[in-house]
């Protein structure tokens, strides 16, 4: 039996590496050039609600109640956007840690809820030309 | 191989996968959701033996009942989505350039596209992409681990059928 590592294994790695490098590329592009970076939360594809960032060293607490005694406890703070504390059973949610660039996303399976950071395209160059 | 032998076989294989897919449970969870996907192991195996027919229908099957098994009913979606990509893509690479895939290889490059399809589905799901972006290179870089050793894992199997079994 042999272990030879052929043209394709190093194709497959290559490309790993290519869906890697384009992750970040696109969390990087999805945060470029955008403004006023809100925190969104989704449950079951709904509107939670919409929040901003604190200006100083607070934290907002944010309890989504997914029903049936279901609920994960959001955190946001100026440094970034992470779950304190939830119920569902992988607790996935939680050992994430903390999110804080435009396009990161959270999200709890069990419960339905996304947690999600997004910006508006800065438009201060459109306002200076027009 | 007469058709019933066939089918007995193919019907072991998929129980196997179903109590790799349960004993997987009962190991400490991987981080962001990562799995070891054991039950690739029998999708390999089937691939390798009987053909793309056989793997596709263990495939659907194992996929359908697994996370009945021991998870959620939504489970299936992630599954099914991840499994029929992995599937197909290493049919694609069985049949077609075989000569250039190692088994390690091919078990990593369904390990890779298996995550690709959960994430697509996830992102279809809850309509936006930045899942994608946030999820991919944690979970790829456990594939290439698992995806190696769940090739490896394939690979003693096989040869220890190939010299007793199906010989």
């Amino acid at each position: 039996m042999s272990f030879h590592i052929k043209i394709g294994d190093v194709l497959v790695y290559c490309f790993v590496f290519l869906l890697v490098g384009g992750s970040f590329f696109g969390l990087w592009s999805m945060g470029a050039g955008v403004d006023r970076v809100q925190v969104r939360i989704e449950l079951d594809g709904e509107l939670v609600g919409t929040y901003d960032f604190p200006d100083h060293d607070e934290a907002i607490e944010v309890n989504v109640d997914a029903g049936a005694g279901r609920y994960n406890l959001v955190t946001i703070t100026q440094a970034g956007v992470y779950i304190r504390e939830a119920n569902c059973p992988d607790q996935l949610c939680v050992k994430w840690g903390r999110i804080a660039r435009p396009g990161q996303t959270l999200i709890c399976l069990p419960h339905r809820v996304v947690v999600s950071i997004t910006g508006e395209e800065d438009d201060t160059l459109d306002g200076i030309s027009s | 191989m007469s058709k019933t032998r066939k089918m007995v076989y193919v019907a072991l294989i998929i129980s196997q996968a179903l109590v790799l897919h349960y004993i997987e449970n009962l190991l400490p969870p991987l981080p962001a959701g990562a799995r070891l996907g054991l039950a690739n192991i029998m999708t390999l195996i089937t691939l390798n033996i009987f053909g793309f027919k056989e793997a596709i229908a263990v495939t659907i099957i194992r996929s359908t009942l697994g996370p009945l098994l021991g998870g959620s009913p939504t489970a299936v979606i992630y599954s099914m989505s991840g499994g029929l990509l992995s599937c197909l893509v290493m049919s694609a690479i069985h049949y077609h350039a075989a000569r250039h895939f190692s088994l390690l290889g091919l078990s990593t490059a369904g390990a890779v596209f298996h995550n690709i399809g959960q994430l697509l589905a996830a992102s279809i799901i809850y309509g936006t992409v930045g899942i994608i972006f946030t999820y991919m290179p944690i979970l790829q870089f456990f594939a290439v681990l698992t995806g190696n050793f769940t090739g490896l894992a394939a690979k003693y199997i096989l040869k220890y059928l190939e010299s007793k079994a199906f010989r």
